[in-house]
């Protein structure tokens, strides 16, 4: 492969890089030049996506997809991750139009693009070290985004609590990772030989000791990142902090770039969970949904309601991670995994589409952030309200919205299982788990519309946010009813890029039940065999 | 047995605890105890303290630590590189990628410039910002 191939291969990626020096460099070459740093990333998150859909070699949009470099591997994963994520990219952008201070626009809007290359390249990482740099390039420029959100000092506040307890699910997830590169002698993850995939972590009896606690490391590390439950603390306090448009964005793409992860981690191991491992996703799954509805029916501001649907959702997305791409194949329904890229691009842009809501309207000059703020909010701007109740809505999983499908395939895939298989009652336990909680999640949704629709009106409110976030609500909220109306094409795409997984996932369980393993001769990596493992656990 | 290569480290650890406890013990037990206003001061010897340790110093120092950090990062990257890069450079050797291609001293040197170009950018962003000029 020559450099103008890797250059095309990669071009998104290389704009989004190139931009967001651009952009750091216009926001610093002072006066009015500034403001121009916004349009600057807007058009980049823009033309990187029409490179992502028009730019897509014939490889890449397939399912065996292309190692272009080492630990770089573009698939059909990636192409999902490159569309959706620059998408809503762009959608961010036109949230924070009038955001952040003056003078330190460049930066923001740059730290957006990095923190979306980052989730670029956590899709297509094919190595635990590029895997662990991609996803710290998704987290790191978020710190800075919340504290040059605002300048008050609770956004200074809540950026100083998401990087120590970042910065400690960083070091977590390193430590994992290490285990791993440990139990496997390689820090590639999926390797690939003539005939068929392989993953390095395929072991000729079993997951050895090292690498489970490999495992549960690095899924206690990215737990953080997704919002998951006995990390969830951060997440109320850290979303009330930041500004609305920051608040959007957190909770799509570190939670994006968290289950990418997860699910790289478990294909890895041809999704064949050891029953402890099992439980312990069963218990965190049921934990987090449970946690993330109860706690979000006693707040009273808006954003911290907003913050305990973003952890129930992170709970929904884990009911299908356990799921995985093997089962969940009945009918209509997706597989576990293709439910996991459906659900989350559909909850970025619905969460995202709240938060822009709360952006437009405005009270006393700030956000609107209480319920008290958007009280009546309905009659001086009906458009952002009536967007904001299908965002809502949506996330309650209401029937008219796409809400509802993602809800439908999560739950339905984990009553899917077959009656005899081992894990059948335990995931409909759990999926009922989740049921009960929809219905409780339902009340609080419902409070946020009821408070725009029936509450007294404030005179303080004013719906002056500008354009930007109204905009971007449209752009949020359509969606949302279309894809309901016409979910077809977009589940087949979601499935074609999930089918990636499920064939690497096919491919080490294969691996996995054989007695013993052979390395390929053909195969170039340098690695440890499988024997060599057995040795060093007890 | 699977211990068997960790014993020595493990020997190591044993034998640092014991002496740290050890002189720890043996101090508190026979070392020969006298207060008084100048042995219970930190730094008994030295010159009496003038000031409060606890002083504010200027954020600016707090830049020049971060651009140290910087670099210093760099240099920890450029340094393995250029042994590779050595390596690459005299005895033809090449990097084999998955599918078959190979990459040899071009791409090595390729990384490092773009490696150089971001580091390049950061640069001038800093510049740009006013974060070298010391007032």
């Amino acid at each position: 492969m020559n450099l103008s191939e890797l250059a095309f291969a990669l071009s998104p990626e290389l704009v989004l890089l190139a931009g967001a020096c651009i952009v750091l460099m216009v926001g610093v070459s002072g006066g009015a030049n500034d403001r121009l740093a916004v349009p600057t990333a807007f058009l980049v998150a823009l033309g990187a996506l029409a490179l992502a859909v028009f730019a897509d070699p014939d490889q890449i949009g397939t399912v065996s997809g292309r190692e272009i470099l080492p630990g770089l591997w573009l698939n059909s994963v990636t192409l999902l991750v490159r569309l959706t994520a620059l998408s809503f990219g762009a959608v961010a952008i036109l949230v924070s139009w009038n955001q952040p201070v003056a003078r330190e626009r460049g930066e923001y809007m740059a730290m957006i693009l990095f923190s979306l290359l980052g989730l670029l390249l956590t899709a297509s990482a094919n190595d635990w070290v590029v895997l662990f740099f991609a996803i710290e390039l998704v987290s790191i420029p978020t710190y800075i985004m919340i504290a040059l959100s605002r300048t008050d000092a609770r956004a200074s506040e809540s950026a100083v609590k998401y990087f120590f307890l970042g910065a400690l699910s960083a070091a977590i997830l390193a430590y994992g990772l290490s285990f791993l590169y440990g139990a496997t002698g390689t820090t590639t993850i999926t390797l690939f030989l003539v005939s068929e995939t392989e993953t390095s972590m395929r072991f000729a009896s079993g997951l050895p000791t090292t690498a489970m606690i490999g495992i549960v490391l690095v899924f206690a590390g990215l737990a953080f990142k997704i919002a998951a439950v006995p990390f969830h603390a951060y997440v109320a306090d850290v979303y009330e902090g930041a500004a609305s448009p920051v608040t959007g964005f957190l909770g799509f793409v570190p939670k994006f770039a968290g289950f990418l992860a997860l699910i790289k981690v478990f294909m890895s191991i041809g999704w064949e969970l050891p029953t402890s491992l099992f439980w312990m996703l069963w218990i965190v799954a049921a934990a987090t949904v449970t946690t993330g509805n109860v706690l979000g029916l006693l707040q009273r501001s808006v954003k911290r309601t907003l913050a305990y649907s973003s952890i129930a959702h992170t709970g929904y997305l884990l009911v299908a991670l356990l799921v995985g791409p093997l089962a969940g194949n009945a009918g209509f329904m997706p597989r576990g995994t293709d439910a996991i890229l459906f659900y989350i691009a559909i909850y970025g842009f619905m969460n995202l589409g709240a938060f822009a809501a709360l952006t437009a309207l405005q009270t006393d000059g700030r956000d609107a952030e209480t319920f008290e703020d958007i009280s009546g909010a309905a009659r001086r701007a009906p458009g952002v309200c009536l967007g904001l109740a299908v965002c809502v809505f949506s996330l309650m999983g209401f029937p008219p919205t796409a809400g509802f499908l993602g809800k439908l395939f999560v739950l339905g895939g984990a009553f899917s299982l077959r009656p005899g298989d081992a894990m059948h009652g335990p995931m409909v336990t759990l999926a009922i788990i989740a049921v009960i909680n929809s219905a409780i999640a339902a009340a609080y949704y419902l409070r946020i519309v009821a408070a725009v629709y029936f509450g007294t009106p404030t005179t303080k409110l004013s719906p002056d946010g500008g354009n930007g976030p109204k905009w971007a609500l449209a752009g949020c909220a359509l969606p949302m009813l279309l894809i309901f109306v016409f979910p077809a094409e977009i589940t087949k795409f979601s499935k074609r890029s999930a089918a990636v997984v499920h064939s690497i996932t096919l491919d080490a369980k294969k691996t996995l039940s054989r007695s013993s393993y052979k390395p390929n001769s053909s195969d170039k990596s340098v690695r440890l065999t499988a024997d060599h493992v057995d040795h060093i656990d007890p | 047995m699977w211990i068997e290569p960790y014993a020595a480290i493990g020997a190591t650890v044993l034998i640092a605890i014991t002496v740290a406890i050890g002189m720890l013990v043996i101090a508190h037990t026979i070392g020969p105890k006298r207060h008084g206003p100048v042995k219970d001061t930190p730094y008994e010897s030295g010159m009496p303290p003038l000031i409060d340790t606890h002083r504010r110093f200027h954020i600016r120092f707090y830049i020049v630590a971060m651009l140290f950090m910087l670099f210093d990062v760099e240099l920890i990257f450029i340094w393995p590189w250029a042994v590779s890069f050595h390596e690459a450079a005299t005895t033809q050797a090449v990097i084999p990628l998955n599918h078959g291609t190979d990459v040899g001293k071009g791409f090595l040197l390729i990384a490092m410039g773009f490696f150089f170009l971001l580091l390049l950018f950061g640069l001038l962003y800093e510049w740009k910002k006013g974060a070298f000029e010391w007032d």
